[in-house]
């Protein structure tokens, strides 16, 4: 295992720790999904899938598979394969993938989000680009 | 390929089988792990900051209930008691589409889609799936959450709305409903006048057609641990 991967297996646990506690106070930031997006930027398909896989382990809240925790999943393989449209800067190219993918999300799982809690979807948004741009930053300093 | 390449490859596919077994086989030490990140504590009730105090004002509620009952709809009373059946919280949703409990009892345990759910005395939410050992429970505070009710002992009818902050909408208009009313179920396949919570204040709704309230609720949802389950 490289330092880069350790690294990010380290974001990872970090980002459930915050998702997890910050939900338990009634505060929700998508943190994992932003860091395997940043993460799909960086590692081959094989290494993003075990920690898709994982944060998969960790997230599924239901002794069935959901269509959300499928989405879930899917997100960062679409950002892998993206990922070479922005392959000049990920820099920019982790927060329009981000976005893109967070609309899609919830467009997916819950369109009357929009409408029913808006500055909640915000909030979301806001903080996932936030941390997905520091687990970036965090990724380029283990990289050197 | 480099050696070391291949072991790389081997090694991560070595992972991803038993990240797989876990998620389809042994979904529960994922559980494990999520419970052991979020804090249990019970210093953080959003009405009043304490167990001991959530439990009173939680009983308050019930008795406030009762009174409205015996006052206001007495005749309308149910002549059975439902039986409920204790089951444990083990997981919730994570993410902020909707706000679920999972709890520990199924189809098989006698739980059925539609039951109504309880902690403390109060209603907290509905089934709205089962499966052979485990059902999902929609909260009072998931956006799409709808329960017909009636408010204080003049049982003034209106429709509770979930969200993150729920209330009462379509009370009509000149209705006397005041803070510190208590807001009871008024719904098919919910036991009658289970205590919801309390109008913390009232105002007019955006289309200036109705009276809307907003409800105080004497626990913290996050804090919920085991709840009863009315059978069907």
């Amino acid at each position: 295992m490289s330092f880069r991967s350790f690294v990010a297996l380290l974001i990872l646990f970090l980002s459930c720790g915050f998702q997890f506690f910050l939900g338990s106070v009634g505060i929700f930031a998508n943190l994992i999904l932003a860091a395997l997006i940043a993460f799909a930027f960086y590692f081959d398909w094989l290494e993003l899938a075990v920690f898709v896989l994982f944060a998969v382990f960790v997230l599924n809240w239901e002794p069935a598979v959901s269509s959300a925790i499928v989405i879930f999943a899917a997100i960062p393989f679409v950002a892998y394969a993206f990922r070479r449209f922005f392959s000049w800067t990920p820099w920019a190219g982790v927060p329009i993938v981000i976005i893109c993918s967070f609309v899609v999300f919830y467009l997916a799982i819950a369109p009357r989000m929009f409408a029913v809690a808006l500055p909640s979807v915000l909030l979301d948004i806001a903080g996932s680009l936030v941390f997905g741009e520091l687990v970036i930053a965090t990724l380029v300093r283990a990289e050197r | 390929m480099t050696s070391e390449r291949k072991s790389n490859i081997l090694l991560l596919s070595a992972l991803i089988v038993i990240l797989l077994f876990f998620v389809v086989f042994e979904p529960s030490y994922g559980w494990k792990i999520r419970s052991f990140f979020t804090p249990i504590s019970g210093a953080s009730s959003s009405v009043t900051g304490g167990n001991a105090m959530d439990g009173l004002i939680a009983e308050n509620d019930q008795l406030k209930a009762q009174l409205a009952e015996l006052q206001g709809v007495a005749a309308e009373l149910p002549t059975s008691t439902p039986n409920y059946l204790r089951a444990m919280v083990y997981s919730r949703y994570p993410l902020n589409f909707k706000n679920e409990l999972f709890v520990d009892a199924g189809a098989d345990d006698g739980v059925a889609t539609g039951s109504a759910v309880v902690y403390r005395g109060l209603l907290v939410g509905r089934i709205v799936e089962t499966w052979t050992h485990y059902s999902a429970v929609q909260t009072v505070f998931d956006n799409d959450f709808r329960l017909p009710v009636r408010i204080g002992s003049s049982g003034y009818d209106g429709l509770l709305t979930g969200g993150s902050y729920p209330f009462v909408a379509s009370i009509a208009k000149g209705s006397s409903v005041a803070a510190g009313d208590i807001v009871a179920s008024a719904a098919t396949g919910v036991p009658y006048a289970l205590p919801v919570g309390e109008i913390r204040s009232t105002s007019t709704s955006p289309d200036n057609l109705f009276e809307q309230a907003s409800i105080v609720f004497p626990y913290d949802i996050n804090q919920v641990e085991t709840v009863l389950i009315a059978k069907p």
